[in-house]
């Protein structure tokens, strides 16, 4: 086997098995055209070295083959925004489903340790990413170049764009986040899917018989403002319809205070177990301050929201 | 920066490219196997490596632009590219879009300062 051959050779076993008798024969046949060529203009047969040169100008055998692959990329040029899309959208929804996931798996745990939750949840939407990752990359290896994005979106039309202000700003995904986050945590601790005591202390809260009645309409509220917080995270700018929802979801939650405050000591903290617990019932006056701050906030809130309303 | 040799070669690249199509289309008027019209493109001056010309010539015949069949000159395989129909219709619509994309670049060029 001479060095055209051995260098053929090479080239062939990293091309596809479709082409690779015919791009093979061909090179074989280049290269002993350019050898040919050579010899004729200095008259004599070339040496080895000469013909090494001649194979080096060619390149790497690898890369000579890249050159005939149908197809160099992963994930077409075309659709590579789709892709990139769909990619945020699936690891939103993998932190979300883990989140939910971690929360379902306290219930009925002994003791919640957060700070080795927390680490768990996350290398756990890591690790489910990656293989999201790598499912979603192959769906559109597969999918190659047979689908265009003109395809896809063929029945797009301009009505469906949001009505946002010009000017307008993005809604943070941290700040989504962190509130989507607290209000999981918040709904599941309140309906004692994670023990209501903190940490290894034993230091717990106790609610009046009364909360049972109000428990189904703080779990809508819950729910709701995890919904909305879902679709910041997807959507994450302001129109109308999520201005009305965030507002809305105000009204019971200052109504479902409201309640609250008629109650007779409807919060107690309990400190320590049998004979050496003490308890403390938190104060009208706490329950009022609490409230205050929140009603507070609500209204600057809405004040902005409503500025912002009108201006779309 | 447009002086970076970098990005003028790109530049350049992306240039040739479309153009080496339509060189390509216009060379295999006549049949010709790779080699040889590497040479006549070369002649012509339009300097092409084989990295790129044997995969073009897969690609346009993978579109039916081409055809190709493989014979035997000189005691050697070679395979051979015709232009086919479809690729001589292309031809000639290429060559007319060349021209007016020429004629719109010379106005470009004109009533820019």
């Amino acid at each position: 086997m001479n060095w055209l051959e051995r260098y053929t050779f090479a080239v062939k076993s990293h091309l596809p098995a479709s082409v690779r008798n015919d791009v093979a024969d061909e090179l074989l046949s280049d290269l002993q055209d350019e050898r040919d060529y050579r010899e004729e203009s200095l008259g004599r047969p070339l040496t080895d070295d000469e013909l090494k040169a001649l194979l080096r100008e060619r390149g790497h055998p690898m890369l000579v083959a890249a050159d005939f692959q149908p197809r160099p990329t992963l994930v077409s040029e075309s659709l590579f925004p789709i892709y990139r899309q769909l990619l945020q959208w699936m690891v939103i929804a993998i932190a979300a489903v883990q989140l939910c996931l971690m929360v379902a798996a306290f219930a009925g745990a002994g003791e919640v340790r957060l700070w080795q939750a927390l680490p768990q949840l996350l290398w756990s939407i890591l690790e489910k990413s990656l293989y999201g990752f790598a499912w979603l990359t192959l769906i559109f290896y597969l999918l190659g170049e047979s689908v265009s994005r003109a395809d896809i979106f063929t029945r797009w039309r301009p009505e469906s764009l949001p009505k946002v202000i010009a000017e307008g700003d993005y809604i943070s995904r941290t700040a989504t986040t962190f509130e989507l986050v607290v209000t999981v945590y918040f709904a599941a601790w309140l309906n004692r899917v994670i023990p209501q005591s903190l940490g290894d202390n034993p230091i717990g809260f106790v609610f009046s018989d009364q909360w049972a009645t109000l428990l189904p309409w703080i779990n809508a509220v819950l729910l709701g403002s995890i919904v909305l917080a879902v679709s910041k995270l997807l959507f994450p700018y302001w129109t109308r319809r999520k201005i009305i929802e965030e507002l809305a979801l105000y009204i019971p939650s200052l109504i479902i205070m409201a309640v609250i405050y008629g109650w007779d000591a409807p919060l107690t903290i309990v400190i320590g177990t049998g004979e050496t617990s003490s308890q403390w019932a938190i104060s009208s006056l706490s329950i009022a301050l609490a409230m205050a701050a929140y009603a507070l906030f609500a209204l600057y809130d809405s004040v902005k929201k409503i500025q912002l309303y009108r201006a779309i | 920066m447009p002086d970076d040799p970098d990005r003028l070669t790109k530049l350049t690249m992306e240039l040739r490219r479309g153009l080496l199509v339509m060189a390509v289309l216009e060379a295999l008027v006549q049949p010709h196997y790779g080699y040889s019209l590497r040479r006549f493109l070369q002649e012509q001056g339009l300097e092409v490596d084989e990295g790129t010309l044997y995969p073009l010539l897969r690609r346009l015949e993978s579109q039916t632009l081409l055809e190709s069949e493989w014979q035997v000159q000189e005691g050697r395989k070679r395979r051979v590219y015709r232009l086919s129909k479809t690729g001589d219709s292309a031809r000639v619509a290429m060559n007319m879009e060349w021209q007016s994309l020429n004629k719109a670049l010379a106005n470009i060029t004109e009533t820019t300062p």
